[in-house]
C-alpha cells in the first residue's frame, strides 16, 4: 500500500482585492502515490506549483478539490485536534531555506526537543543529531542556529522534522540554499535515512541531476500540471515530454564537456489565472500540434511505470 | 538585547536612568526634609540649607524634586507596563490569529489611534478625584497602547509567514505556544521600544495633566511641582528654580529613555550605527599585467565591524584580457562580491579596501577619488550587481531607467533610446516594454534590461555578480546565450562571478576558484575542468552529480570554510582537506605557483615546500 496517494489534487489561491481579484490555478488535477520507502523526486521550474503541493500534503494550506489518502485512509479535510497530531506525527516537511526555517531565538534543542514533547516521546535529540551528521551533538544542542553553518543549520532542520519519526518527509529543495560542496552530503543524508528508517521522501528540486541521483521515480510538473512521471533514470536521460526536454537541455552539464546545447525555446511560463486550454506547455512547445490547444491531454502509458501526458504518445 | 545595551546612546541612557532609579529608591536618605514640611520660611533662595530654594507655602524645593521622582518613575513605569500590555495582547494576539479576531482587533486599534488621545483624558481625568495615581495611569495607558499595537501586529504578521513558524504548526505546536515561545522571543527588542515609548508617552501627559491641575495634585511628583509652581506664581515671585528643576528632570529622563530606545533602534537597523571611520587610500601594490584590460593585483580588502576588522577578500591578483571570459566561482561568503565592489572602487564603508591596485587600462582605478574615477565607470567598465535585477525601481519606466544612465553619462537621449531599442530586441523584449514598469517584467526580462542598461555606454569591460542566480534553470539557460552574444558579438569582456561552478565551464575563457578570501587556482576553462589540481576545485567537480552515466555514491567537501575574523597560520583549506599534509599545509601559507603553461595553483601539494605525490584523481569516491 502506498504511503501517499493524492487524485485530482486543485489548489486555487484568490489574489487580490474585489474588483480584480485573480485566481491561480496553482495545483490542477495532481495524481500520485509515493510507496513505502521510495524517493519519488518533484521537478519543475519556478512558480509551477512544487512548494504548494508539499503545503497540501503537509496540511500547511487546504486543496480545493480531490482526495489525499494516508496510508490508505482518505484524509478528511477537518481534523480534530488529535487526529492533526496523528498526522503531523507521520508527515512532516524540511524547508528550503535553513536560515529561515530554524528560530534565531532558540536553541537546536529546542527545535529538536519541543516536537518529541508535545507527542509524548522520550527525549533522544543527541541520537537524532549524531545519527543526522551533527557529531558530536553535545557541541550542537545548546547552539542557536546563528552559531551554525548553512550545512549544519540544514542537518539540525532534517533532525527537527525526524524527530517524531514520521513516515513520509517532504523535502522541499533542501539543498538550493547550500553551498555546492555541502549539497551532496545532505542529499546523502537523505537517502541514508531512506535505508535506515524506512522512511518515504518526496525530493523537490529543480535541478534534473539532483532528482537523478537520489530519487527512485521522478515526476515533473509544469504550471500546476503533472507532465510525466517514470523512473529516475529514464525521465533525466531519455525525457519524453517535450517540457523535461527542455529542462534537460537547458541544465548545465559540465560533465559532457564544452558545448552548450542551444535552447530553442521562446515565451514564458503561463500566468495561473490564465491558464491557455488544453496543454498548458503548448504556447511554449516547439511540437505542438493545433489538437494540443484544444483539449489537455491524458496520461500515456508509454513504458513500464512511465506515463506522460502529451499527445504525441498517443 | 545585549547587543542594543552595548550601544553608546543607550549606555549613556541607561546611567541617567538610574541614577534616578537610585534618587527615588533612596528619597527619604537623600531629602533632607519631608515634601510636604511647609514650616521653613517660603520662597527663600537657594541656600546650603534649601539646595534649591523654597516654595511660596514653605516646602524646600529640592526635597520635593527628590521625592517627586518616585512618583513620575511610578507613573512611567506603569503606563509603560500596561500599555505595553494592551499593545502585546492586540497586536500579536490578532497578527497571529488573523481572520475575524485580526479583523476586530486591528479596527479597534485603528479607532483608538484616531481618537484625539489628550482630550479624551482630560475629560476622563476631571471626573477622577480619588487620590491615587492609578486612574490616571490607567487612563493614559487605555489611550496610549495603540501605536505599540499597531507595529507589534505588523511584525507578527511578517513573523507568521517565517518558515520557523510554520515548521513550530508543523510539528504540532499549539497556537499559545507558539506565541509565547516562537513569536515572543524574536520580538523582545521591539516590545522594549514600544515599553519605553509609551513610559516617555506616559510621564510625559501625567505632567501635563497635573501641570493643568488634574488628577490629584497633592501626591508629590513633578507635575504637580509645576502646578503648584505655576498656580501660585513662581515666575513673578522670581522662584524660577521651582519651575525649571521638575522641568529639567522630565526632559533629563525623557531624554534617556529616548537614548535608550535609539540604542535598540540601532540594533534593528544597523544604518543608523555610526562611527564608521574613513579610511586611507588602499596601499598600490604590483604594476598592470600586460596585454591585460583589467589586472587586480593583490586585492586586500574587508569591513570594520563591531568585532574589529575583517579581511574578505586576502590578497588577490587576477587579470582580464580584452574580449575575455573569466569565470570567478566560490562558494557564499568567499568574497566574490566583495573582490568585484573593491575592483571598481566601489565598496562603500564599513567596507575598506585596505591594499592593492586595480589597472583599468593601465589606470589605477584605486588610486583616484570618487569624482577622478567617475569617468570611467559605465563608460569603460560596467557592473551587474548581484540581484541588481531586484534593485530596479519599481515606480520608474524602464526608459526612464534609460535616461537616467545616458544623462549620467552625456550621452544624448535619442541615442540612448536608440541604443536600448536596439539591445532589448537582440534579447527579445519587445520594443513596447521600454514603456512598462519594472514590476511588470518577470525576472528574467529585469535580468536582461539590466544587463542592456550595463551595455548602454558601449564598456570594454563588464563585471557581472552572479546575473542568473534565483532564476530558473531554462531563463538561466536563455540568458547565458544572451551573455555569448555579448561577448562573440561586441567583443567586450566580461568576468563573470557565481557560485555555481557548473555554469561557468561551457563559456568561460578562464575560471579562477575562490576560497576563503584568496584564489587557489586559476586557468584555462578546459584544463580546470580535465585537470583541477587543488583539492578544492577536484572536490567541487566530484559534486556535481551528472545527468548520464551509472549512479553512483558521490561525496561532497565535508565542513565549512574558516571564519573570516580567524587568522590563518597556513592554507585556508586545510581543515577541510582530504589530501593535506600535517605539519605543512598548517604552517605556511601556500603561494600561487605556476603549474605549466597558463595553469596557477596554491597547494603545497605541488608547490616547493613537500616533494610528494599529486593528490587522488577526479571521480575517485573517497
Ligand atoms: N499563499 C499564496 N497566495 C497566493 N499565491 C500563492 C501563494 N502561494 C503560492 N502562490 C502562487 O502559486 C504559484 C506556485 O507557487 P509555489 O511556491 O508552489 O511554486 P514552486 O514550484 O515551489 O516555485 P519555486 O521553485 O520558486 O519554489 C506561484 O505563482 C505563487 O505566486
Ligand atoms: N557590510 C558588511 N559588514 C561585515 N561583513 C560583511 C559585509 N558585507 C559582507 N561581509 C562579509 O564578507 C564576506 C564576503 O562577502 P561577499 O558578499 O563578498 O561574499 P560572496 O562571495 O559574494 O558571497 P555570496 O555568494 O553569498 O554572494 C562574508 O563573510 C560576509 O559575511
Ligand atoms: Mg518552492
Ligand atoms: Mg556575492
Amino acid at each position: 500500500m502506498p504511503v501517499l496517494q493524492l487524485s485530482g489534487v486543485n489548489k486555487v489561491f484568490s489574489v487580490g482585492r474585489f474588483p480584480t481579484v485573480r485566481h491561480l490555478r496553482v495545483l490542477n488535477a495532481v495524481s500520485l502515490e509515493i510507496a513505502e520507502r521510495e524517493v519519488l523526486g518533484l521537478v519543475g521550474e519556478s512558480g509551477s506549483g512544487k512548494s504548494t503541493l508539499a503545503g497540501v500534503i503537509s496540511r500547511l494550506s487546504l486543496h480545493d478539490a480531490g482526495e489525499v489518502r494516508l496510508e490508505g485512509a482518505l484524509v478528511p479535510k477537518r481534523l480534530s485536534r488529535r487526529q492533526e497530531l496523528a498526522y503531523r506525527r507521520r508527515v512532516q516537511l524540511v524547508f528550503q531555506d535553513p536560515y529561515a526555517s530554524l528560530n534565531p531565538a532558540k536553541s537546536i534543542h529546542h527545535a529538536v526537543a519541543r516536537p518529541m514533547a508535545i507527542h509524548h516521546l522520550p527525549d533522544t535529540s543527541a541520537d537524532l543529531l549524531e545519527s543526522c551528521g551533527l557529531s558530536p551533538a553535545a557541541r550542537y544542542l545548546q547552539r542557536r542556529p546563528f552559531e551554525l553553518s548553512g550545512g549544519e543549520r540544514q542537518r539540525a532542520a532534517i533532525a527537527r522534522a525526524l524527530s517524531v519519526r514520521p513516515r513520509l518527509l517532504l523535502a522541499d529543495e533542501p539543498t538550493s540554499m547550500l553551498d555546492v560542496s555541502i549539497r551532496l552530503d545532505v542529499m546523502n543524508l537523505l537517502a541514508d535515512l531512506r535505508e535506515r528508517e524506512g522512511l518515504s521522501l518526496l525530493f523537490i528540486t529543480h535541478d534534473l541531476a539532483a532528482a537523478r541521483y537520489l530519487s527512485d521515480r521522478v515526476a515533473v510538473m509544469y504550471a500546476g500540471h503533472l507532465v510525466e512521471i517514470g523512473p529516475a533514470r529514464e525521465v533525466v536521460e531519455r525525457p519524453l515530454h517535450p517540457y523535461t526536454q527542455l529542462l534537460r537541455q537547458a541544465a548545465p552539464k559540465p560533465e559532457q564537456g564544452l558545448e552548450a546545447e542551444h535552447l530553442a525555446v521562446a515565451g514564458e511560463v503561463p500566468d495561473l489565472a490564465n491558464l491557455p486550454p488544453g496543454c498548458p506547455f503548448a504556447p511554449r512547445c516547439p511540437k505542438a500540434q493545433p489538437t494540443c490547444r484544444e483539449a489537455l491531454p491524458g496520461f500515456v502509458q508509454v513504458a513500464a511505470g512511465h506515463q506522460v501526458r502529451c499527445v504525441l504518445y498517443s | 538585547m545585549k547587543a542594543a545595551l552595548r550601544s553608546r546612546w543607550a549606555q549613556a541612557g541607561l546611567v541617567i536612568l538610574a541614577i534616578f532609579v537610585l534618587v527615588a529608591a533612596l528619597a527619604p536618605v537623600i531629602a533632607p526634609y519631608s515634601p510636604t514640611n511647609s514650616s521653613f520660611s517660603p520662597l527663600a533662595s537657594p541656600s546650603l540649607r534649601h539646595l534649591l530654594g523654597t516654595t511660596q507655602l514653605g516646602q524646600d524645593i529640592f526635597s520635593q524634586l527628590v521625592w517627586g521622582t518616585r512618583g513620575t518613575l511610578e507613573i512611567g513605569f506603569l503606563t509603560g507596563l500596561f500599555a505595553t500590555a494592551l499593545g502585546v495582547l492586540v497586536g500579536i494576539g490578532g497578527g497571529y490569529l488573523g481572520g475575524p479576531t485580526d479583523s476586530v482587533l486591528n479596527a479597534l486599534t485603528n479607532v483608538f489611534l484616531v481618537i484625539p488621545g489628550l482630550p479624551l483624558i482630560i475629560i476622563t481625568a476631571a471626573y477622577i478625584t480619588t487620590k491615587s495615581q492609578l486612574p490616571i495611569i490607567l487612563i493614559i495607558s487605555f489611550t496610549g497602547w495603540a501605536w505599540g499595537a499597531r507595529v507589534l501586529r505588523s511584525q507578527t504578521l511578517s513573523l507568521r509567514q517565517r518558515e520557523f513558524i510554520l515548521a513550530a504548526r508543523l510539528v504540532g505546536e499549539s497556537p499559545l505556544r507558539i506565541v509565547v515561545s516562537e513569536v515572543l522571543p524574536n520580538m523582545l527588542s521591539l516590545i522594549a521600544a514600544n515599553f519605553i515609548g509609551a513610559a516617555i508617552y506616559g510621564i510625559l501627559s501625567a505632567a501635563g495633566l497635573q501641570f493643568i491641575g488634574l488628577g490629584n495634585v497633592n501626591a508629590v511628583t513633578w507635575g504637580t511641582m509645576l502646578f503648584w509652581a505655576q498656580s501660585q506664581g513662581a515666575l513673578l515671585s522670581g522662584a524660577w528654580l521651582w519651575i525649571l528643576a521638575p522641568g529639567a528632570a522630565i526632559a533629563l529622563v525623557g531624554t534617556a529613555l529616548g537614548m535608550l530606545n535609539f540604542g535598540i533602534d540601532e540594533l534593528t537597523n544597523p544604518r543608523l550605527r555610526a562611527g564608521v571611520k574613513k579610511l586611507p587610500k588602499p596601499v598600490p601594490a604590483g604594476t598592470p599585467e600586460v596585454g591585460a584590460l583589467l589586472s587586480l593585483q593583490e586585492i586586500e580588502a574587508g569591513y570594520q565591524t563591531a568585532a574589529g576588522p575583517l579581511t574578505a577578500v586576502r590578497g588577490v591578483s587576477l587579470a582580464v584580457k580584452p574580449g575575455e571570459f573569466l569565470g570567478i566561482a566560490g562558494e557564499s561568503g568567499c568574497g566574490k562580491s566583495t573582490l568585484a565592489f573593491a575592483a571598481l572602487g566601489l565598496l562603500r564603508p564599513p567596507g575598506a579596501v585596505y591594499r592593492g591596485s586595480s589597472y583599468l587600462a593601465g589606470v589605477d582605478l584605486l588610486a583616484l577619488t570618487p569624482a577622478q574615477r567617475r569617468p570611467y565607470l559605465w563608460r569603460d567598465a560596467s557592473f551587474v550587481f548581484q540581484a541588481s535585477m531586484n534593485a530596479l525601481n519599481p515606480v520608474i519606466r524602464v526608459r526612464d531607467h534609460v535616461l537616467d544612465t545616458a544623462r549620467a553619462h552625456g550621452l544624448p537621449p535619442a541615442e540612448a533610446i536608440e541604443r536600448a531599442t536596439a539591445l532589448l530586441q537582440q534579447f527579445e523584449i519587445p520594443a513596447h516594454f521600454l514603456d512598462a514598469y519594472s514590476f511588470q517584467l518577470s525576472g528574467g526580462m529585469k535580468q536582461r534590461v539590466v544587463l542592456a542598461l550595463s551595455l548602454l555606454l558601449r564598456p570594454k569591460l563588464i563585471l557581472m555578480d552572479e546575473p542568473t542566480t534565483a532564476l530558473d534553470v531554462v531563463v538561466q539557460r536563455l540568458i547565458m546565450q544572451q551573455i555569448e552574444w555579448i561577448l562573440g558579438e561586441l567583443g567586450v569582456s566580461i568576468v563573470f562571478i557565481t557560485h555555481d561552478f557548473s555554469l561557468l565551464v561551457e563559456i568561460s575563457d578562464r575560471i579562477a576558484i575562490m576560497y576563503a578570501g584568496t584564489v587557489v587556482e586559476q586557468g584555462p576553462a578546459a584544463e580546470i575542468y580535465a585537470h583541477p589540481l587543488h583539492p578544492y576545485t577536484q572536490g567541487l567537480i566530484r559534486s556535481f552529480p551528472p545527468m548520464s552515466g551509472e549512479r553512483q555514491v558521490l561525496h561532497g567537501i565535508p565542513g565549512h570554510p574558516p571564519g573570516l575574523g580567524e587568522k590563518l597560520s597556513g592554507c585556508p583549506f586545510f581543515a577541510r582537506c582530504s589530501a593535506r599534509l600535517e605539519g605543512v599545509c598548517d604552517q605556511a601559507v601556500p603561494a600561487l605557483l605556476a603549474q605549466g603553461d597558463q595553469h596557477t595553483v596554491a597547494c603545497h601539494l605541488y608547490g616547493q615546500p613537500p616533494p610528494v605525490a599529486a593528490p587522488t584523481a577526479v571521480g575517485e569516491a573517497r
